[in-house]
């Protein structure tokens, strides 16, 4: 499933996702891998993820 | 041409391969790739298949040999084959995932690596060929050629996606 959360939280901060992956230290491929829910993170870079995008885990992973 | 010229060749081939490594492995040593947790969950992927691939092939080997349906040469042959289809599993895997010496950090070096050895295992058939003569063992760096022509038309093809893939984040 798409995280369209991230992607648009991603925007909202205007960062590119090498800009996001630069500012996490993962590669360009693993954040957009995230968005397109191709790829599930672990806890740490999903808090690593939302430290750099100013939001919280509900607010950018949890799927009502 | 003696069995010893051939074990001697293999054996140089090793350890040039061994030597090879070993360079390559201190000349990383103060820039280690440094890979995410996506691409080392890759990297175990592609080892477990790879590890997979061999195993089938030293398995196809245990069969023939005792079935006696090879010669002792011919198992060698299915053995190398086997390493090089192992060492091609990894490589693919780890390309199509992202996740091969930081693909897109330094290409150029990646593929000035693969054309040395590319052109390194031509020169020796091509050598002897040259020369008038035919090395028996020649086919094992026609394999290893063909290993990388394989790794390098993955890379060609991992590349043109990843490029179409910044093009539509730019347009998005």
């Amino acid at each position: 499933m798409k995280n369209l959360k991230l992607k648009s939280a991603r925007a909202a901060k205007d960062l590119s996702q090498q800009q996001l992956a630069d500012l996490i230290g993962v590669s360009r491929q693993t954040i957009s891998a995230i968005e397109k829910g191709d790829y599930n993170p672990t806890i740490n870079l999903c808090i690593a993820i939302c430290r750099a995008l100013d939001k919280t885990l509900d607010e950018l992973f949890w799927e009502d | 041409m003696s069995s010893e010229y051939k074990l001697g060749f293999v054996l140089g081939v090793v350890i040039g391969l061994f030597l090879v490594m070993a360079t390559i492995g201190i000349m990383n040593r103060k820039k280690k790739w440094q890979y995410d947790e996506r691409q080392k969950l890759a990297r175990a992927k592609a080892m477990k298949w790879a590890y997979l691939t061999a195993v089938g092939g030293f398995f196809i080997c245990l069969i023939a040999d005792s079935a006696e349906l090879l010669n002792h040469e011919q198992i060698m042959g299915v053995m190398t084959a086997g390493m090089l289809c192992s060492a091609i599993v990894f490589a693919c895997v780890t390309i199509h995932n992202d996740a091969w010496m930081a693909l897109n950090e330094k290409p150029k070096s990646v593929i000035g690596i693969l054309l040395i050895g590319l052109a390194a295992n031509l020169i020796l058939p091509l050598g002897s060929l040259m020369m008038g003569e035919v090395i028996s063992t020649m086919w094992i760096n026609l394999a290893v050629c063909v290993m990388l022509v394989i790794i390098l038309i993955n890379y060609g093809i991992r590349r043109a996606v990843l490029r179409r893939g910044n093009d539509e984040e730019s347009e998005a």
